[in-house]
């Protein structure tokens, strides 16, 4: 498995035994490539053997370069959440093509890609939801890959909060564009299993007051997947909002491997000092994809002078250097090895 | 600049020559038959350019000084260094944080956080979550010769879609949803 994180962006790059192999959200490398599709034929994998894409949600950096792997992978199954499943996305998506194009990325961009690399080859655009099973194979070693989210209370907050976003004459009346979601209702988290192996694949899902939604759904949910994770990709960035004590006493293994891509830009850059600290005291095995900091671009001094004149703060959110995490564990058991490049790092 | 060597291009129209110092790379911009050079305020008469006698190796001689008012209105020019185009992410009482594409040379996306105060009134409604802007730093420099910095933040109202933009929009979604989504 490999995650990928270079500040502002994420992939996961699962191996499911067999030489079958699925792909978690993406991101751009250095190269500005998709990460994932780099990674994949620097092993040799042929384009078929991918045979998932899952989309946890759809944040401009959990999709970068999405569009580009659907392309590439045609034999993949793709998923997003159940909460983007709303008759106003289409609408939106297509109407946006209509505006003059701005050179700033979109989301909404990616999923027009998206949509057309299915529509050409005859695809479907799946959905994935709470205790849905997104891909199963029953020869050995058998592998199970389940959605754990978002809950039915989750994709119903997620559609409203799509709909008050996607409003398409307000958009109109106030001649702009689409507005980056703030929030992820509707993450998908993803419980891996293979052979004796399993991965827990947190997204973005924050923890929620009401027991219907965010951790605490998935944690009571009637079909919660039985044994616990020895690897999880640790939620939201490693933030405190998305952290629930008992997914770590319930669902993982002692000092569970981890994986962590921090999200350095925004005005406070996560994980913070304080995050830190709480998963090292969680587990000792915890890795991050990049030092965390605030990258800059660098710029002559008299435009570097007008920056700190005229804005509070500016950062580059991934700025060279992109790092990668590695895990590799037999999956009939035996212990991780993990492998970092680039400016990678062990969480101390 | 006294003396300084000006050449003039051949100005097909006397009323708008085009001339340029070969001494100092420098702009020298001509203002209605006025020269201002390298944005000092040193100004030369253009009287030889617009007698029609386009040499490209014109030396003109200062006239100072200069005590009438110019025939035409002369404006403030200016260098921009950077630019970028920005989409606003978030707004508060007194900040907004947008998103930046830098416009002036490749690079990664950044983001930054701006103060409400850097907008003017007359765009400040505009400032909302997916508003469409341009931040460009750079030089002012005054008819009267002072430069000063200038950050100047630019909302840009996108056009609106016409009905039958809509109506198309709605067809491609409608064959999207017929085509891409499962069955139950």
């Amino acid at each position: 498995m490999a995650l990928f994180g270079p500040g502002k962006g994420e992939c996961v790059v699962v191996h499911l035994g067999s030489n079958e192999w699925m792909v978690v959200d993406s991101c751009l490398g250095d190269d500005r490539n998709p990460a994932a599709s780099t990674y994949l034929t620097s092993l040799g994998v042929a384009p078929e053997s991918v045979r998932l894409i899952v989309a946890s949600h759809w944040h401009d950096d959990h999709v970068g370069g999405l569009g580009k792997l659907v392309e590439q992978y045609a034999e993949a199954e793709v998923f997003c959440s159940a909460a983007l499943e709303a008759d106003e996305l289409f609408h939106l998506v297509a109407a946006a093509d209509q505006r003059p194009m701005v050179a700033t990325t979109s989301g909404v961009h990616e999923f027009r890609r998206v949509l057309d690399a299915l529509d050409d080859r005859d695809g479907t655009l799946r959905f994935g939801i709470a205790d849905r099973i997104l891909y199963r194979r029953t020869a050995a070693p058998g592998c199970e890959v389940q959605a754990l989210s978002p809950s039915d209370a989750s994709k119903r907050e997620g559609l409203e909060h799509l709909s008050t976003l996607l409003d398409l004459q307000t958009m109109a009346d106030e001649r702009r564009t689409v507005p980056r979601p703030l929030r992820n209702p509707g993450a998908v988290v993803v419980w891996v299993h293979v052979g004796d192996v399993r991965l827990l694949l947190a997204a973005d899902l924050e923890v929620d007051a009401d027991p219907r939604k965010g951790w605490l759904a998935v944690l009571d949910a009637a079909a919660a997947p039985k044994g616990r994770a020895g690897f999880v990709k640790v939620a939201h960035h490693g933030s405190e909002n998305g952290h629930e004590d008992r997914v770590w006493q319930e669902m993982l293994e002692e000092e569970v491997y981890a994986g962590l891509t921090p999200y350095l830009s925004g005005r406070t850059p996560i994980p913070r000092p304080t995050d830190v600290q709480r998963i090292v005291a969680l587990t000792p095995n915890c890795w991050m994809t990049r030092s965390p900091g605030t990258p800059k671009v660098k710029r002559d001094w008299r435009i570097e002078r007008m920056v700190d004149e005229a804005a509070l703060w500016l950062r580059a959110s991934e700025v060279g250097n992109a790092g990668a995490l590695r895990y590799r564990r037999r999956v009939t058991g035996g212990s991780w090895r993990v492998h970092a490049s680039g400016s990678a790092r062990r969480l101390t | 600049m006294t003396d300084a060597a000006v050449t003039a291009t051949p100005a097909p129209d006397v009323n708008r020559p085009s001339v340029r110092s070969d001494r100092e790379q420098s702009s020298v911009q001509v203002f209605g038959g006025r020269v201002r050079a390298n944005g000092v305020g040193t100004e030369w008469s253009t009287r030889a350019v617009e007698e029609g006698r386009s040499s490209t190796d014109l030396r003109l001689q200062a006239v100072t000084p200069v005590v009438s008012d110019p025939p035409w209105p002369r404006l403030d020019t200016g260098v921009v260094l950077q630019k970028w185009e920005g989409k606003v992410i978030a707004v508060t009482e007194t900040t907004f944080t947008a998103s930046l594409y830098d416009l002036t040379q490749e690079s990664v996306e950044e983001d930054a956080e701006f103060s409400l105060d850097e907008i003017s009134q007359s765009d400040r409604h505009l400032v909302a979550p997916g508003a469409v802007f341009y931040w460009s730093l750079g030089y002012r420099d005054s008819t009267t010769g002072q430069r000063t910095r200038e950050s100047v933040v630019r909302f840009r109202r996108l056009p609106t879609w016409s009905r039958r933009d809509r109506a198309d929009a709605e067809a491609t979604a409608a064959g999207w949803a017929e085509r891409l989504l499962p069955r139950e």
